[in-house]
């Protein structure tokens, strides 16, 4: 996919990635070690609530960054925040592994446009409890069928016929959550 | 399926979720290629999903990850980029007469560089048996043509190189993928060899739990089998029945060691649609007798003790 989304205010902590970006394009194990240990502990855990397994966490965990060490240009054409393309990036792999399908996108053509500089650890932290606070006030089933969705990799016919609800509110559900949550981040 | 050349709001969703059917996601994916509007709107979802991800338990992964990545990095030396090509100079007849022009502006009392005279003279004798050269050979060459052609074969030797080195990377890095890809698969395999080991080893400690909740009429009671090797701290868990797990919860498993020690965390898990939960091959130390094995209802996370009830219990 192309790259030509608009992307996010580029703030310090961005640019801060974007310079170990240079480094990890250069050959620098040193900038790698740090955006590792920027990132890891959000990579790990994102992958661990989806596999619920740390040995196939950390297979991921090592996947996606060695990934970052091996195509670091391909974040920089995206222009988004490097920890949530991270966490997204974990997710897809954590998914794939999960319903046992070879990589169902290179890791390249996530896009993502976000306002928030998850490389600040205190924004980060901040995010974090805003984002668990929108999500426990949001109706009980539009949560668990965006967890379902994102953390259990289930698609909208398998929620449906778990849950019984028709398809089309399964989708609506799901679309309603993400955009809930957006407007309250936003606010 | 897409509406008025786009995608539907709902299948954008989905789309970002890498959700939609396979057939589907390829459509969508072609329409996004060429659609700003869509591209734009499923970035913005990626970003949704990206801060819902921070709602996960932050957890850290254990530190010989951290060197298991590092190491592997280390072996992975980048490609050192070749230096920009330097165009070939064709230097013709303008030095030569640059050196006789010089003269002639020290002669004129100048600020260049002064000559001695019978330099100067030396020089405009070469400058002038140079040209009565070229005047012989112009004929059969012109000197215009030959810096063009020099051009032409630095440019040649550049592209060439160029191409070279762009088959050589991508050579190499399909490479670096393949041998990752090796690596994971031969982790996957050696790991689930040891999950069989384990499984099938005459030694092994072969533990059945059950169920400790009343049991409902009509509803199947959550077991569970786990089967232990001591010596190599290896542990197989398949559990059946088991009920949903609440939203901010997880199931944790308990390893009772036989030595009055306290319970030992053996990994978390959540089952699936159909109640079926597994937990292969956990980090246990090695050498550790248990007496029996236990499931507990934790929050998400897990925990350093088990909170009671026990709800699956075998020994």
């Amino acid at each position: 996919m192309k790259s030509n989304v608009e992307g996010p205010v580029i703030n310090g902590g961005t640019s801060q990635d974007g310079q170990l970006l240079d480094r990890v394009r250069r050959g620098e194990e040193q900038a790698m070690a740090t955006l590792y240990d920027r990132y890891s502990k959000l990579v790990y855990s994102v992958a661990l609530r989806v596999l619920r397994d740390p040995a196939s966490a950390e297979d991921v965990l090592q996947d996606v960054f060695l990934g970052v060490w091996r195509r670091p240009e391909r974040f920089v054409s995206a222009r988004g925040s490097l920890g949530g393309w991270l966490a997204v990036v974990a997710r897809n792999r954590s998914i794939d592994m999960l319903r046992r399908r070879r990589p169902s996108e290179q890791i390249e053509e996530v896009y993502l446009a976000s306002p928030f500089d998850l490389a600040d650890e205190a924004q980060r932290n901040t995010l974090m409890q805003r984002a668990r606070a929108i999500i426990l006030h949001l109706p009980l089933e539009q949560r668990k069928t965006l967890e379902m969705a994102y953390f259990d990799g289930l698609t909208h016919s398998e929620i449906a016929e778990i849950t019984g609800d028709p398809l089309g509110t399964v989708k609506t559900r799901i679309r309603s959550a993400l955009l809930s949550l957006r407007k309250e981040l936003e606010a | 399926m897409t509406i008025g050349n786009h995608i539907p709001e709902d299948d954008l969703v989905l789309f970002a979720l890498q959700l939609l059917p396979d057939d589907r996601m390829r459509q969508a994916k072609i329409h996004a290629e060429s659609c700003d509007l869509c591209r734009s709107e499923i970035a913005k979802l990626q970003g949704d999903l990206a801060s819902y991800s921070m709602i996960s338990d932050i957890t850290a992964p254990p530190p010989e990850a951290r060197e298991r990545v590092l190491r592997q990095v280390a072996k992975e030396p980048k490609p050192v980029l070749p230096p920009e090509p330097v165009p070939v100079a064709v230097v013709d007849r303008p030095e030569r007469v640059d050196r006789v022009e010089r003269i002639d502006r020290a002669d004129r009392g100048s600020e260049e560089p002064i000559f001695h005279t019978r330099q100067r003279r030396s020089l405009q004798v070469e400058a002038a048996e140079e040209e009565e050269r070229d005047k012989r050979q112009s004929p059969r060459r012109a000197p215009w043509v030959l810096a063009w052609t020099g051009w032409a074969v630095a440019a040649g030797c550049s592209f060439v190189a160029g191409l070279q080195f762009h088959q050589r990377q991508q050579i190499q890095n399909a490479i670096t993928a393949q041998q990752a890809k090796m690596d994971v698969v031969t982790k996957q395999s050696a790991h689930a060899q040891d999950a069989l080991a384990t499984l099938t080893a005459g030694n092994a400690m072969q533990v059945a739990l059950h169920s400790t909740a009343d049991l409902k009429p009509g509803v199947p009671a959550a077991t569970a089998m786990a089967a232990y090797l001591e010596d190599k701290g290896a542990l197989v868990f398949v559990a059946t029945h088991m009920d949903p797990v609440p939203a901010g919860k997880t199931y944790e498993l308990w390893l009772i060691p036989a030595d009055g020690r306290n319970p030992m965390p053996a990994g978390m898990f959540r089952p699936d649609a159909q109640g079926n939960a597994s937990v292969v091959m956990p980090q246990l130390p090695k050498g550790v007798p248990a007496k029996g094995f236990g499931v507990t209802v934790e929050n998400e996370g897990g925990s350093d003790a088990p909170t009671l009830p026990i709800v699956l219990a075998g020994t």
